[in-house]
């Protein structure tokens, strides 16, 4: 394992070192590195550093992934553990992030994450949740309650 | 990203919102088609589908004509959503249905999917399961 160093900078000037197999969790500055062999300092334009430190801490954590049940147990307790620490605004920060950086495992968690949430609720709750605003016309919604019939005759019915 | 504005989700690009519809059964994200315009057809496009009718199928002790009405939605749901996609190749493409299912959209859906160029797996059970990976 590699135990040279890189800092990362977010647009907001922090800086974090991180060991170098660490940074390569995100795609991102992979790449970087393959491309030019002498890099030690990274900025990263599109993340800020309350956010950036998260992810960090995401990729300290998977860093070594390794296959046993047991490993795989005790990361998928560690990511929902994880999940359960932010917002709801926050997680859409990290999922922006984390699709900006390339870090395929947290876009994937927190996708799972963000989509759990809107499941548990209907139309009008996400709308109100989310500060969706409503353009519809009466007649439009009508009309696509009724393009997606099937989706919405259970809905409309109380769950058992 | 604009964070200060009050919408938090529909500012995020358009494949990160159906990134996240495809974390959901097929059926669960159509009901965020209510939400404004913008999301109206956004649910179709996620890389995952997912259709289940087994659920219905166990569940339902109705009467033929609200089967027959049901089945007429789910069929129409499926139908629409294909067409949406037109050409596109989604990743993962799941139906599960039970035998009341018409065996004739299935094969339709089948070959639809197939045309775009999918690799598919076929599971049969009491309930019939097919995924297309």
């Amino acid at each position: 394992m590699s135990s040279n160093k890189i800092v990362l900078t977010s647009s907001d000037g922090e800086s974090f070192e991180v060991e170098e197999v660490v940074a390569r969790k995100l795609q991102i500055v992979g790449h970087m590195l393959e491309d030019d062999c002498v890099i030690n300092e990274i900025p990263l334009q599109n993340v800020t550093g309350d956010i950036l430190s998260m992810v960090i801490e995401y990729c300290k954590t998977h860093v070594d992934e390794e296959e046993s049940e047991e490993a795989q147990t005790k990361l998928k307790t560690w990511d929902e553990e994880f999940m359960k620490k932010f917002d709801i605004k926050t997680l859409l920060q990290i999922i922006l992030a984390a699709n900006y950086l390339n870090v395929k495992g947290l876009l994937d968690l927190v996708s799972q994450t963000i989509a759990d949430t809107i499941k548990d609720y209907t139309p009008e709750q996400i709308r109100e949740v989310f500060g969706v605003e409503n353009d519809y016309t009466e007649e439009e919604e009508a009309e696509v309650r009724k393009e997606n019939a099937w989706a919405f005759d259970e809905a409309d019915t109380p769950k058992p | 990203m604009d964070f200060g504005s009050k919408d938090i989700i529909s500012t995020l690009p358009e494949p990160l919102i159906c990134q996240i519809l495809s974390c959901l059964p097929t059926k669960e994200a159509a009901l965020t088609s209510l939400l404004s315009k913008k999301w109206r057809y956004l649910f179709a496009f996620t890389p995952n589908l997912e259709f289940d009718y087994s659920s219905v199928y166990l569940h339902i002790e109705e009467g033929k004509a609200k089967k027959d009405e049901i089945h007429r939605m789910f069929t129409d749901f499926v139908d629409r959503v294909l067409a949406l996609q037109a050409n596109s190749t989604p990743n993962k493409f799941s139906f599960k249905c039970g035998p009341d299912v018409d065996p004739v959209c299935v094969i339709r859906w089948i070959l639809t999917v197939l045309e775009r160029g999918i690799c598919w797996n076929l599971f049969f059970d009491k309930v019939v399961l097919i995924t297309f990976r």
